[in-house]
C-alpha cells in the first residue's frame, strides 16, 4: 500500500464499517429496487447451488467419441462466434467468451450455473450501487452511469460487507493470480468461468468478465490491448476516456500502460494498442482464444483451424497485432513446408515489424515474472546519438520510469517478432527464436501488473496513478481490510468449525434476507486463511499464495479431458468420460477402467474410456449407463442397485478412494461386488460442495455391503504427497482438491454416524498403511 | 466543412477590420502562402522572421537574423571539423545542434576561442501573455534564453542550414523535437531542459492520452511545410496579441480565420489551428450575439445567421474532442515545468 493512501483507506474502512452497512440493514433494503423478487427472477439465490437440470449429457449421442465430439464442439463454437460477427446471430461477448471456454472443457462447463454466477454478480452491484447512493461524491451528468460502473468495480475488486447485527457477510474481492498467470500450468487459468468458480484470474478473465457484466448491464466498456495484456477502458463526463485495471484495482494513465507493457509509440500511431475496442473486436478476439485453446489441445498440426480463426478475427479487426501473432507461428511453423506459406510468412513478420510491433525483451519480462520491478536498468546504455556520441558531453537521458523498464525501442540488425528473428535491414525472416522452457509466448504470457516503481518517491501521488487513483469514489485499493468474524456474544470466532458453523447461520440468515453469502475467512495462529462458502480456500491477501484447482492430466492424454477414474459425482449438465489414469500409476492395471458415477440431477451417460497400453491412443468402448439419482433430496436408498458389468473390472479389482496408488487389502465394498476406487484427475469431482458429497456417500451407503477405506496420508515418496488431513488443523493442507481424501469429504464423513461406522481410515507410515482412529469434534 | 464566415454587407453580425500595422502581417501571410504553394523554397528561417517581424511592426531587419544564424552556423561547423563529426551526417547534425543548445561549447576559430553557453528555460512570462516577443526565436538568439516554442524552432532553422534533418513534434502545450537514430528510430530531445527522453516520459510527463496520439495531434512527425504551415498558427496569434483588446472581439477577424484554415489546409490535424479556429467562431458567436442582443440560446438558435455560426462553432469543439485533445491548464503546466529535471546521472 502506498503512503498516501492509508488516510483514505482509513475513510473507506469508516465509509464499510459503519454508516452504509446500518443503512443497508435498516431502510434500504426495504427501499431498494432490488427486492425478493427480482433476486428470485435473477437466480440470486445461495452459494449451495441447485443441481439444474439439462440434458447435455443424453445430447451426446449414443456412439460417443471424444475426440471427435471435441472437434467438433470447437468447429460449432467457431460457426456460432462467426455468425455473431456476421451479425446471423444475436452478439454477445457472455456468449462467446462461454463458446471459447466450453469447447475446450468438451462440453462439460455448466451453461446455467455460468450465467446464473453473472447475474448474481450483477445483482450484488446493483444493490452496492443503490446502499452507496448517498455516499457517491460524484456531481457530472453521468453520476448514474458512473455509480453502475462503482458498483460493477467495488463487486469485482473490493471487499463489501454487510452488517447484520453481529454476523458479517463478506463478499471478497477477486484477486489476481500469481502463481499460473498465463495459464501455462492449467489454461483453465485463464477462463471466465475458472474466475467465476474461484475468484482468482488474470488479466484476460478479470478484463472480460468485467465487460461482460458491463454488456449485461447495458454499460458502455471496453476492453484494450497491450503486449501480454488486457485491460478496461471507458469514459466519464469527470475524467474523460481512463482506464481500469482489474488485476490490481487502480486506474492508471496510458503512459503507465505504455512505460510497463512496452508499447512502441508507433504501434498507437497506427491504432493497434491502447485502443478501445468495438464490440466486434471483442468477438474477434474470442476467436482468437478458441484457436489458442485449440492448440493446447491438439497442437498447431496442419494449422487450418488456428489460421481460419485468426483470419476470419483479422476480417473484422484488421491489424489487430495479437492475430497476427498467432498466424506468426502457425506459419513459422509450417514455412519450412513449402516455400509460398515461407514468403507470406515472411511478409507477415515484417507486417508485424512495420507496424512497430517488438517483442518485449526477454530480460525485462523475466524481471516482472520475478517481481522485480524496479531493476534500474543504467539508461547511460543508451546513446542518442549511436557512434557520435560526444566523448566530453554524454547526452542526458530521461525516461518515465527512471530505468526501471526500457523504454527504448532501439532495434539491432535482428529483431525478435513473434517467434521468427527478423533482419530489420533486408526485411528477410533468417531464422527463429530457440524455443527455451522458460521462453515468452508472445500472444498468451498475459504478465500481472507491475507495481508502480516510482512509488516511493511519490509519496502524495504516483505520476501513474489516474487521478489519483480516485476516478470512481469511494473505492479503497486493495480489499485488505481485516473484518473479524464474531459470534452472537460478540467472540471472535477462531476455528475453521466454529466458522463453518456460522456459515450455516449465515447461509439461513442470508436467503431470509435476499442477500448472498459469498465467503468467509478463519484465523489460527494469528494467520488468517479465507474461504468460500464451501470451504475451499481463497485468495485474498496480495501476494499470498493462491489455492486453485489444479487439474492434472497426463501430457500423453493428449486430446481428451475425460474425467478421471474413480468415484466421481456431476452435478447438472456435463458429459462423463471415464478413463483408468496415467502410465505412471499402477492403476493403469485396471485396464478397462473401473468407475462408479452418481449423477445427480440430471440424465446422463456415462462412458468409458480405457487407457489399454499405454502410450497408445485412447480406445473407447461402448458407453454404459448408470442410474439415475433424480433428486438429491430423495436419495434415501438408490432406486436400483449399482452395479459395475464385470467386464468393466479387471487388474484384481483394486482401486482405493483417495489414492493415487494401488494398495492391496484396502477395497471398498459394492452392492457385494468388490469394488475398488481410485482418486484420481478429473473435472467433476472438484466443484462439489459437501452437501452432494454426502449425498454420493449416502447413496453408495445405502447399497448393502458398503465399506468405505480412506488413507488420511499418503507415500511421501510418491508423485505428490499432500501430507495428513486427520486432524482439523491439517484439513487445509489438502491443495490439490483433483485427489486424496478432501477436507470436505472427510468432514462429510465424520459427522455422518453412519458413514463413519463404514468407514475405516489409513494412517501412512513407513511404506505402511495402517488402520488408525483419526479424532474429530464438530 | 462549410464556412460561414463574416459578410461585410450584415454589419450586425460581421466584425470590423483591424488595419493598423496590418501590412507587415499580409505581407508574411503573402510569402508563406507562396512556400506553402511550392511557389516559393520553403525556408523556416524565413517563414519564422516574417511571422516575428509582422509582430514587430516591420522593426527587425533580415540580413542581421541571417548573419545572427549564420554566425553559429559556421560556429557549429568548425566545431564538427575539430571533432572529425561528417559535416553531411543528419544523426552528426543532430548531436552537435544538441550540444549547441543544451550544452557549453568551447569552439576554436579564427584563431579565437569561443564558448557558447546553454540555451535555457525563461520562465519569465513563458505562455507570451504580456509580451508575445518573449516567445520569438530572434529574443532566443539574442538572450539565450527561450521556451518550448523558440527553442525547437531554432533547433529546426540550425538543422535547415546544416542541411541535416530533423522534425518538429507537439504534445500538449508544448513542442519538441524528434530525429531519427543510428537504427533509424524516431527519438525525442526536449531542449528545455536539454534531455533525451523516451516516449513514454512525454507521454506520461504531458498527461497525453492515447486517443490524441492516435489521431496524430500529438508526438506525431511535422514535416517542413507542416512547421511553416504552423507559422501561420503563429501569425494568427501574434495578430490577435498585437491588434487585440479588452473587448468582445480580442483582436479577431477575417486575417486569423485565412491563416488556420490554410494552416489546416495543409496539415488537417494541426491541433493549434482547429483550436485557434474554434476560438474564431466562439468569438464570432459572442460578437453576433451580443451585436442582434441575444441572450439566450433559443434565441441564438431561432436566428439562421447565429445558428448557423452557432453549429459550426460546436462542429470544431466535437472535431477537436474527437481528436483526443482535453484541456491542459496553466496550473497543470507549471506543475509540470517542475517535472524538467532529468533525473540524476549514476556516477
Amino acid at each position: 500500500m502506498k503512503p498516501h493512501h492509508f488516510l483514505y483507506c482509513f475513510a473507506f474502512l469508516f465509509l464499510l464499517g459503519c454508516r452504509p452497512t446500518q443503512a443497508l440493514q435498516k431502510e434500504h433494503i426495504a427501499s431498494a429496487p432490488v427486492t425478493a423478487q427480482t433476486i428470485a427472477q435473477n437466480g440470486f439465490k445461495d452459494t449451495i447451488r441447485p443441481h439444474a437440470g439439462t440434458d447435455q449429457l443424453v445430447k451426446a449421442g449414443v456412439a460417443y467419441d471424444s475426440i471427435a465430439f471435441q472437434r467438433n464442439l470447437y468447429e460449432k463454437s467457431f460457426t456460432a462466434i462467426r455468425s455473431m460477427l456476421e451479425g446471423r446471430r444475436a452478439a454477445s461477448f457472455k456468449d462467446a467468451v462461454f463458446l471459447v471456454e466450453n469447447a475446450f472443457a468438451n462440453g462439460q462447463l455448466d451453461e446455467q450455473l455460468y450465467n446464473q454466477q453473472i447475474a448474481e454478480l450483477q445483482t450484488l452491484a446493483q444493490l452496492y450501487s443503490r446502499v452507496y447512493a448517498d455516499d457517491f461524491d460524484y456531481a457530472f451528468p453521468d453520476r448514474d452511469t458512473i455509480l453502475q460502473h462503482a458498483g460493477l468495480f467495488a463487486t469485482m475488486k473490493d471487499t463489501i460487507v454487510f452488517d447484520f447485527d453481529s454476523l458479517l457477510l463478506l463478499h471478497l474481492p477477486m484477486t489476481y493470480n500469481p502463481i499460473d498467470f498465463n495459464g501455462e500450468q492449467d489454461w483453465k487459468s485463464t477462463f471466465v468461468s475458472t474466475l467465476l468458480q474461484t475468484g482468482t484470474g488474470n488479466c484476460q478473465s478479470l478484463a472480460y468478465l468485467y465487460n461482460i457484466l458491463a454488456e449485461q448491464s447495458g454499460l458502455e466498456s471496453h476492453l484494450a490491448l497491450a503486449p501480454n495484456h488486457i485491460y478496461v477502458k471507458r469514459s466519464s463526463r469527470k475524467t474523460g476516456m481512463y482506464n481500469t485495471e482489474l488485476t490490481n484495482g487502480t486506474f492508471p494513465v496510458d503512459a503507465w500502460i505504455m512505460t510497463s507493457g512496452y508499447v512502441n509509440l508507433q504501434t498507437i500511431q497506427n491504432g493497434l494498442y491502447m485502443q478501445p475496442l468495438g464490440d466486434q473486436q471483442e468477438l474477434a478476439l474470442c476467436l482468437l482464444d478458441l484457436a489458442k485453446g485449440y492448440e493446447k489441445i491438439y497442437g498447431i498440426g496442419d494449422g487450418e483451424f488456428m489460421l481460419r480463426c485468426a483470419t476470419t478475427s483479422l476480417a473484422y479487426f484488421p491489424g489487430c497485432i495479437s492475430a497476427k501473432l498467432l498466424k506468426e507461428k502457425v506459419l513459422g511453423k509450417l514455412a519450412d513446408q513449402n516455400m509460398a506459406v515461407a514468403l507470406e510468412h515472411q511478409k507477415l513478420v515484417a507486417e508485424l515489424y512495420n507496424s512497430g510491433y517488438r517483442n518485449m525483451p526477454e530480460e525485462q519480462y523475466l524481471d516482472w515474472l520475478s517481481g522485480k520491478s524496479a531493476a534500474n536498468r543504467p539508461t547511460e546504455n543508451h546513446q542518442p546519438f549511436g557512434r557520435f556520441e560526444s566523448k566530453t558531453d554524454r547526452t542526458r537521458t530521461a525516461t518515465l520510469s527512471k530505468g526501471a523498464y526500457d523504454e527504448f525501442f532501439t532495434d539491432d540488425t535482428l529483431a525478435a517478432i513473434g517467434r521468427s528473428l527478423f533482419d530489420t535491414r533486408t526485411l528477410a525472416v533468417v531464422g527463429f527464436a530457440e524455443e527455451k522452457p522458460f521462453s515468452i509466448d508472445p500472444e498468451t504470457a498475459y504478465r500481472f501488473f507491475a507495481v508502480d516503481p516510482l512509488a516511493a518517491k511519490y509519496p502524495h501521488n504516483s505520476p501513474y496513478a489516474f487521478s489519483e487513483n480516485r476516478v470512481i469514489d469511494g473505492i479503497e485499493l486493495e480489499g485488505l481490510e481485516v473484518h473479524l468474524f464474531k459470534d452472537n456474544n460478540g467472540n471472535v470466532v477462531t476455528k475453521p468449525e466454529m466458522a463453518l458453523w456460522r456459515s450455516d447461520l449465515i447461509l439461513n440468515y442470508a436467503r431470509q434476507n435476499n442477500l448472498l453469502y459469498l465467503g468467509y475467512y478463519f484465523e489460527s495462529n494469528g494467520v488468517k486463511s479465507y474461504h468460500n462458502p464451501d470451504g475451499s480456500p481463497r485468495e485474498f491477501a496480495q501476494g499470498a499464495t493462491a489455492v486453485t484447482h489444479k487439474e492434472e492430466q497426463p501430457v500423453s492424454q493428449g486430446a481428451s479431458v475425460a474425467l478421471a477414474t474413480g468415484i466421481f459425482i456431476l452435478e447438472g449438465a456435463g458429459e462423463a468420460t471415464v478413463g483408468s489414469g496415467g502410465t505412471a500409476s499402477p492403476v493403469a492395471g485396471l485396464a478397462a477402467g473401473a468407475a462408479l458415477g452418481i449423477v445427480i440431477g440430471a440424465e446422463a451417460r456415462i462412458l468409458y474410456d480405457s487407457w489399454t497400453n499405454p502410450p497408445q491412443e485412447w480406445t473407447i468402448s461402448q458407453p454404459t449407463t448408470y442410474p439415475i439419482v433424480a433428486d438429491e433430496t430423495k436419495v434415501d436408498a438408490p432406486t436400483q442397485p449399482i452395479t459395475i458389468p464385470d467386464e468393466n473390472i479387471s487388474g484384481g479389482n483394486k482401486v482405493v478412494l483417495g489414492l493415487q496408488i494401488h494398495l492391496p487389502g484396502l477395497s471398498a465394498q459394492v452392492g457385494g461386488v468388490p469394488f475398488y476406487v481410485s482418486g484420481g484427475w478429473g473435472d467433476g469431482v472438484n466443484f462439489l460442495n459437501p452437501k452432494s458429497i454426502e449425498t454420493a456417500f449416502l447413496a453408495l451407503a445405502a447399497i448393502p455391503g458398503t465399506t468405505f477405506h480412506f488413507s488420511l496420508a499418503e507415500d511421501p515418496t510418491s508423485w505428490e504427497h499432500k501430507g495428513r488431513v486427520d486432524s482439523p488443523e491439517n484439513l487445509t493442507g489438502t491443495n490439490y482438491p483433483s485427489r486424496s481424501i478432501t477436507a470436505d469429504e472427510y468432514r462429510v464423513i465424520m459427522r455422518n454416524p453412519l458413514l463413519r461406522s463404514l468407514t475405516t481410515f489409513y494412517d501412512y507410515n513407513g511404506g505402511q498403511y495402517t488402520p488408525t482412529s483419526p479424532v474429530y469434534e464438530p | 466543412m462549410a464556412e460561414v464566415t463574416t459578410n461585410r454587407k450584415t454589419i450586425s453580425t460581421s466584425l470590423p477590420l483591424l488595419t493598423r500595422q496590418k501590412q507587415y502581417f499580409d505581407q508574411a501571410y503573402a510569402e508563406i502562402d507562396l512556400m506553402l504553394n511550392g511557389e516559393a523554397t520553403a525556408d523556416l528561417k524565413r517563414a519564422v522572421f516574417l511571422t516575428e517581424n509582422a509582430a514587430s511592426d516591420g522593426t527587425m531587419d533580415y540580413t542581421t537574423f541571417c548573419n545572427q544564424v549564420a554566425r553559429i552556423v559556421s560556429l557549429l561547423k568548425a566545431q564538427m571539423k575539430a571533432e572529425n563529426l561528417p559535416a553531411n551526417d543528419p544523426l552528426a547534425i543532430n548531436q552537435i545542434v544538441y550540444r549547441f543548445m543544451c550544452d557549453t561549447l568551447t569552439i576554436a576559430t579564427d584563431g579565437k576561442t569561443i564558448t557558447t553557453y546553454p540555451k535555457t528555460y525563461d520562465f519569465n512570462d513563458p505562455f507570451g501573455i504580456r509580451d508575445i516577443r518573449q516567445l520569438f526565436v530572434s529574443k532566443l538568439i539574442k538572450t539565450g534564453k527561450g521556451q518550448c516554442k523558440s527553442l525547437p524552432l531554432l533547433f529546426l532553422i540550425l538543422v535547415q542550414e546544416l542541411g541535416g534533418e530533423a522534425w518538429l513534434s507537439f504534445s500538449p502545450s508544448h513542442s519538441f523535437i524528434k530525429y531519427k537514430d543510428e537504427s533509424g528510430q524516431l527519438r525525442n530531445l526536449e531542449l528545455t531542459s536539454g534531455v533525451a527522453v523516451s516516449d513514454s516520459w512525454i507521454v506520461g510527463s504531458g498527461y497525453v492520452k492515447v486517443a490524441s496520439i492516435t489521431s496524430g495531434i500529438y508526438l506525431d512527425t511535422l514535416n517542413t511545410q507542416q512547421v511553416i504551415a504552423n507559422c501561420l498558427v503563429d501569425l494568427s496569434v501574434y495578430y490577435s496579441w498585437r491588434f487585440g483588446k479588452q473587448d468582445i472581439q480580442m483582436g479577431h477577424d477575417e486575417f486569423n480565420l485565412k491563416c488556420l484554415n490554410r494552416a489546416i489546409a495543409i496539415h488537417p490535424t494541426n491541433i493549434h489551428a482547429l483550436l485557434g479556429k474554434s476560438d474564431y467562431y466562439t468569438v464570432l458567436l459572442n460578437y453576433a450575439a451580443a451585436k442582434k442582443g441575444y441572450k439566450t440560446e433559443k434565441q441564438v438558435l431561432a436566428d439562421p445567421v447565429t445558428a448557423a455560426i452557432f453549429k459550426d462553432r460546436n462542429k470544431l469543439y466535437a472535431l477537436t474532442d474527437n481528436l483526443g485533445y482535453e484541456y491542459f491548464g496553466e496550473a497543470e503546466y507549471q506543475q509540470w515545468l517542475k517535472t524538467l529535471d532529468p533525473q540524476p546521472q549514476p556516477e
